[in-house]
């Protein structure tokens, strides 16, 4: 698969979902660039491997879960440049599969069946994963916590449920 | 740090008091709202979209040029 510049092109505008998930997975934005890293060169070692363009992000994510895994996708909850606290620590509470499959379902989008062939499993895991995961979440954070938790302006501290205002 | 990735374990970080989490498909699935669960999938989304925007590293994006290096294509299509 030859590389032109237009899939150079791609695989750049790629970066920040690569680094997006890597954080989520991990929760800390220093291993995700080196998880990142990682995942570029592999590429760089063997680019007649790299996917081609219809399935880039697909690939790049595959690669960049493995990787993950590796390393052990233990969450570190110490480090947190976010701003995201709340969701972050309620995200790694989850166990890896279950956080990687909302990631890829809920966040990037994707198919339970595209989410399948990353995460080297079938779709009803990946189903039930997300099902068990969302539950999960509801109960960390609370039903109250929703209408916040997300948000981008939300301060720090602001998302427990019984926090004041 | 744990070396590896063990089996798919949802009892170590899952929900004890939750049977659904043991992995047996035939076992009852945890029930959402619709409303509770496009709340949790917009506050995913949001995050994720967050984190999206923060800058990409410069040493990245000249790691990603240097496939340019790697593989001369001159038939872009």
């Amino acid at each position: 698969m030859p590389i032109d510049p237009v899939h150079r092109r791609e695989m750049a505008a790629l970066l920040p979902n690569l680094l997006a998930f890597a954080t989520a997975m991990t929760g800390c934005p220093a291993r995700a660039e080196g998880l990142v890293r990682g995942a570029i060169l592999r590429a760089l070692d063997d680019p007649a491997g790299i996917a081609p363009r219809s399935s880039l992000r697909a690939w790049l994510l595959t690669v960049l879960r493995e990787r993950i895994h590796t390393e052990g996708a233990v969450p570190d909850t110490g480090d947190h440049a976010s701003g995201f606290q709340d969701i972050q620590e309620a995200i790694s509470m989850l166990s890896p599969e279950q956080r990687e499959s909302l990631l890829l379902v809920t966040a990037e989008g994707l198919g339970y069946e595209d989410a399948a062939r990353i995460c080297r499993t079938d779709a009803a895991t990946i189903r039930r994963h997300v099902l068990v995961g969302s539950a999960r979440l509801n109960e960390i954070l609370g039903p109250m916590a929703w209408h916040d938790a997300g948000r981008s302006d939300a301060p720090a501290g602001h998302l427990s449920p019984g926090s004041a205002p | 740090m744990s070396k590896g990735t063990p089996a798919i374990e949802p009892n170590q970080n899952g929900d004890a008091t939750n049977p659904s989490v043991l992995g047996d498909e035939s076992m009852a699935e945890p029930a959402l709202s619709p409303e509770i669960a496009a709340r949790i999938g917009e506050s995913l989304r949001l995050y994720y979209d967050r984190m999206m925007r923060e800058p990409v590293p410069d040493h990245l994006i000249r790691l990603v040029d240097r496939l340019n290096d790697k593989v001369s294509a001159p038939d872009a299509d």
